[in-house]
């Protein structure tokens, strides 16, 4: 190909709208790509074209008036390949720009009127043809050549190749037509078409056509996302996820723990237990013996738990299923139930079913899974928020301004909504430029007042935290004492509700006043934001971690004092513990002071998060249909009367103070797993009511959030808050499984009488049974033989990729100068091209010294 | 599916689901909303030409619920459309692959420049810019602010200092942009 300028390209320069001849510096300023030698065609040419003299000759002539052909259409003719007549153009509005792998190319092979062909220099016409078949002319068959290339370069891989050519074919940037003719001469071969992969492919579409059935609450999300844009439905999102995390969280604990338990019949209660080790065994009937005492004065002291309370037997059975007590406490809600069953009891295939063992294995794999998922779920949601806040500083007012609109909004109000929104985060960054500028120029005085306001302001959040917490820690320390003196029982469910509504209503009421102090603080609108979420995630989970807290120092920690009498456990009648349990009760023979005492301490933890979980229901419902729906009522009604209705009438959506919500729900269910086997029931219960809830309140009852939440942000900010809090919980419940003593009156650990006894012993003691080479291969994972070799090369491997990521970031930065050099040089040849244009031949010795003047 | 029969042959609808991305299912619920558009002008049988000879106005089209209050919907069907103002059923399909969930951000990224690029001359110059921000803001801002603005994305992504976007620099943005991806789509 012979064109002027060797392998430079040609440019057919458009003409002005107006239809009149164009200057062509001014044409040539508007392009930006690399040095082009300017030609233009004359209209109504086919077949092949000398380049040179056509450019040499256009360079000094004005444009033509009437359409000029693409080049490229031209050079595609030089290869003596089918083009249609200039006459009828292939192309309007399509320039076909495609993303080559490395070089995104601008690129234009379709030319009519207004429209030019570009193509950069270096790029051979034959790489270009050849690695985009389908910029051709439509009408041409050089896309049919450059199909069967292709399938001729790599008959024998079909099935890699369609797959590989099928989503080629998909992103092709360009119309369909042109798609179906670049397909077609992929599958020309009809050998091709009838080699199995088509029957795979379909067989896959089907199975995605399937699927996408199973897409759970799809049409939901396009309501939600029309009114509220992406960042809502990504809550909904977050929401639906959560729905298959307790999905699986209650089917793995179902089928492990509960299902077993139901389903063998013997012992039906664990007094009528026999001693499996058989009667003879001294040492296991002990212990066995003690436990039997324990569960015996435990299941007492629950019947006289019953009767203290003089209210007919119908309300005291609703009164105990919403505290958990008297007969709930002894359904399989709770962990005191569970105790080992045996499966075809009296034949001779009878098996014992270990739940001690059950309970830690199902723990383990639902706490493993469910990091696994987190984990990988996150990592995308945590890039995305860390490239965003990188580029954050670098590119904010290009992504505001190309990536403003949610594409995904179609009802008029949100529109308009989303609209006021974006002018609204305009301004804010303007006044953030602004009061950046204005705290430069700042005086030291001022400095030193926004300073001393903020550090008093955080000492008075951090004092109303403390004091917050306080009050939770009192409240469930003063349970126990409460339970003793209060006879009514109404009063009685309220204090039993104390600790989880002091929580509820601090969640609730503290973030108001949070935002109110943070507007006096005088952040920047982006940081004050980010501080109040700080604020509100410190609070949600550290009312649950001093909840913990509390329960522990009252559980677990032991005073100095002796002060248990009749301890059911022989030969021990003066000690601190009873059974395991602190809080046993010293009189419990005559009933007065039964309702003060613990006697299996994991049921009463898993009484608390069930009380938690109910509350976090009753709030879930209440806070709809008595404060959304009444709200929206008296705002619709009275905002034109009252101008005070239509300033605080109207609810926005807050998706932090929702996430948060969501999470807590979710963490209360991964603490009281473990003592409330059935709490994922519950809480996958409540994750499908919330979903259905949430929209429904959202549709009736909110307008748009106030603040233009990112999708990807609010992503990596749901799953941050998760990850945070599963592993607070994970560390707890695991805490609780390595060094607590279970109880010897209750739950599926009791037989186990050893003083330091743990729940997790039960794992290992099992591994120890197995053939050594077995056990001492799972042991090695818990000496330091194994351990600090791992530790080192985890460093080592954190350390390669922290290197390897340091190597890139340095790259990025240097590939990002290469990009802006290239684009001066551009402009310089570009300029170059210009002056020649303007002086003509540099050969010429007056235009070279024009020129370099 | 009686529907399936009548209205594409197997093979056009195997077409459709290799060059979108879109099953068949979903293919034939876009050619409902295509046809329901302008019912008397769109015939059932699409079996022969009809895919890429039948055309109905743009206007129609941008007046689809998913469309209609977008403020870039008028630019969206013409970017689409080849004739003046008209679309065919192809062509809508098209519109939806790129928009559908599964389009990878490529291809995203070559039309979002396309829709953008106002006067279709290859580059985000000053007045494309300017274009796109009324859009969004709709008299929200004073001229000073745009301008502002403007000079304040170009600062930020023009690399090579010439006043306008190229493809490449708007490539460069939009790469790494997070959200793009997330808000580029429209659900059909």
């Amino acid at each position: 190909m012979a064109t002027a300028g060797g392998s430079a390209e040609i440019l057919a320069v458009p003409e002005d709208s107006d239809g009149g001849p164009a200057p062509v510096e001014a044409s040539i300023r508007r392009r930006n790509t690399q040095a082009y030698v300017v030609s233009q065609l004359p209209s109504h040419r086919s077949g092949s074209l000398d380049y040179r003299k056509e450019s040499e000759e256009l360079a000094r002539s004005t444009l033509p008036k009437r359409r000029h052909r693409s080049i490229a259409a031209a050079r595609a003719d030089s290869y003596n390949l089918e083009t249609s007549s200039a006459d009828s153009p292939y192309c309007k509005e399509n320039p076909a720009i495609v993303v080559d792998g490395v070089a995104a190319v601008v690129d234009q092979l379709c030319a009519e009127d207004e429209h030019s062909a570009l193509l950069p220099v270096g790029t051979s016409p034959e790489a270009s043809l050849h690695r985009r078949p389908s910029k051709m002319n439509r009408k041409s068959t050089i896309v049919k050549f450059m199909g069967l290339q292709e399938s001729e370069e790599e008959p024998e891989d079909v099935g890699r190749l369609s797959d590989e050519l099928n989503k080629k074919v998909k992103s092709l940037p360009v119309p369909m037509s042109m798609k179906k003719k670049y397909r077609d001469s992929v599958w020309i071969d009809a050998a091709i078409r009838g080699t199995g992969t088509k029957p795979w492919e379909k067989r896959w579409l089907a199975i995605k056509d399937s699927l996408g059935a199973l897409d759970l609450w799809a049409h939901h999300f396009k309501e939600i996302e029309g009114r509220f844009g992406s960042a809502v439905s990504a809550y909904l999102r977050f929401i639906r996820w959560l729905f298959f995390l307790n999905l699986f969280t209650f089917i793995v604990s179902f089928c492990v723990i509960i299902v077993p338990y139901w389903a063998t019949t013997y012992p039906p209660s664990f007094e009528e237990a026999e001693n499996p080790d058989g009667p003879n065994s001294t040492l296991a009937n002990s212990s066995w013996l003690q436990a039997q005492h324990c569960t015996e004065n435990y299941y007492r002291s629950l019947t006289n738990n019953t009767l203290s309370l003089k209210i007919p037997e119908q309300a005291l059975k609703v009164l105990d299923f919403f505290i958990g007590t008297g007969w709930m406490e002894k359904t399989t809600m709770f962990y005191g139930t569970y105790h080992n069953r045996t499966f075809n009891h009296g034949t001779k295939d009878s098996y014992n079913y270990n739940m001690g063992l059950a309970y830690l294995l199902s723990m383990v794999a639902i706490f493993l899974v469910s990091f696994i998922l987190i984990v990988t779920n996150s990592s995308q949601a945590v890039k995305d928020a860390i490239r965003s806040d990188e580029e954050h500083s670098s590119v904010h007012f290009t992504n505001s301004v190309l990536c403003g609109w949610d594409f995904c909004i179609n009802n008029e109000k949100s529109a308009r909504d989303k609209k006021r929104i974006l002018v609204q985060e305009f301004k804010a960054d303007l006044t953030e430029q602004s009061k950046r500028m204005e705290r430069l120029s700042r005086t030291g005085k001022q400095k030193l007042i926004r300073f001393l306001i903020r550090l008093i302001i955080n000492i008075l959040i951090l004092a109303m935290l403390g004091g917050c917490l306080f009050l939770i820690y009192y409240t469930t320390n003063k349970l126990l004492e409460l339970r003793k003196v209060i006879r009514d029982p109404l009063l009685m469910l309220v204090v039993q509700f104390v600790p989880s509504m002091t929580i509820t209503v601090l969640n609730y009421i503290m973030p108001v006043v949070f935002d109110v102090l943070v507007a006096v603080e005088d952040y920047l609108p982006a940081t004050s934001v980010k501080v109040t979420l700080v604020r509100w995630v410190l609070l949600r989970l550290s009312s649950l971690g001093v909840l913990l807290v509390a329960l522990y120092y009252t559980l677990q920690v032991e005073d100095d004092e002796a002060k248990i009498f009749n301890c059911p456990e022989e030969g021990t009648t003066s000690v601190t513990r009873c059974c395991s349990n602190l809080m046993w009760s010293t009189s419990d023979q005559n009933g007065t002071s039964a309702l003060s005492d613990v006697k299996c301490w994991e049921t009463y933890l898993g009484q608390q998060f069930y009380k938690l979980c109910i509350v976090d229901y009753a709030v879930l419902f209440l806070k709809t249909f008595l404060v959304e729906f009444p709200r929206k009522f008296l705002f619709d009604r009275f905002k034109e009367r009252f101008s005070l209705v239509a300033a605080f009438g109207q609810q926005f959506f807050d998706l932090p103070e929702n996430v948060l919500d969501i999470v807590y729900s979710q963490a209360i269910s991964w603490l009281g797993m473990f003592f409330a086997p059935l709490l994922p029931a519950m809480t996958l219960l409540k994750v499908i009511i919330i979903f259905y809830l949430k929209k429904l309140t959202l549709v009736y009852n909110y307008a748009p959030p106030q603040y233009a939440y990112k999708a990807s942000k609010s992503n990596s900010f749901f799953m941050t808050i998760l990850l945070i809090s599963f592993i607070l919980c994970t560390a707890v419940v695991g805490y609780m499984i390595g060094n607590l003593h279970p109880s010897k009156s209750c739950g599926p650990f009791r037989v186990y009488s050893r003083d330091d006894y743990v729940m997790w012993h039960a794992l290992t003691d099992e591994i120890s049974r197995w053939p050594a080479a077995a056990s001492d291969f799972f042991f090695f994972f818990g000496t330091p033989a194994f351990f600090v070799p791992a530790f080192l090369v985890l460093c080592l491997m954190m350390y390669c990729y922290w290197a390897v990521a340091q190597g890139y970031r340095k790259m990025e930065s240097i590939l990002r100068e290469q990009l802006k050099m290239e684009g001066k040089d551009k402009q310089f040849l570009l300029a170059r091209v210009n002056d020649i244009i303007k002086y003509g031949n540099l050969r010429n010795p007056d235009n070279a010294a024009a020129f370099l003047h | 599916m009686g529907n399936k029969v009548s209205t594409f042959t197997a093979e056009q609808l195997e077409a459709y689901e290799d060059c979108t991305f879109f099953t068949s299912k979903e293919i034939l619920r876009i050619f409902a909303r295509y046809q329901a558009l302008a019912p008397d002008k769109v015939p059932y049988d699409m079996t022969g030409k009809e895919a890429h000879t039948v055309r109905i106005d743009n206007a129609l089209v941008a007046a689809m619920p998913e469309l209609k209050e977008n403020p870039f919907r008028d630019r969206i069907c013409e970017v689409f459309s080849e004739a003046d103002g008209q679309m065919t059923f192809e062509e809508f399909l098209d519109m939806f692959s790129v928009f559908s969930e599964s389009a990878p951000r490529d291809i995203k990224a070559v039309y979002a420049f396309k829709i953008y690029d106002w006067d279709g001359d290859n580059h985000l110059n000053k007045s494309d810019l300017e274009k796109t921000l009324l859009k969004l803001t709709k008299d929200g801002l004073t001229a000073e602010e745009i301008a502002f603005v403007i000079d304040k994305v170009l600062e930020e992504a023009d690399l090579d200092d010439d006043g306008m976007l190229s493809y490449i620099e708007f490539e460069h943005v939009i790469s790494r942009a997070p959200d793009f991806l997330n808000t580029f789509h429209i659900r059909i």
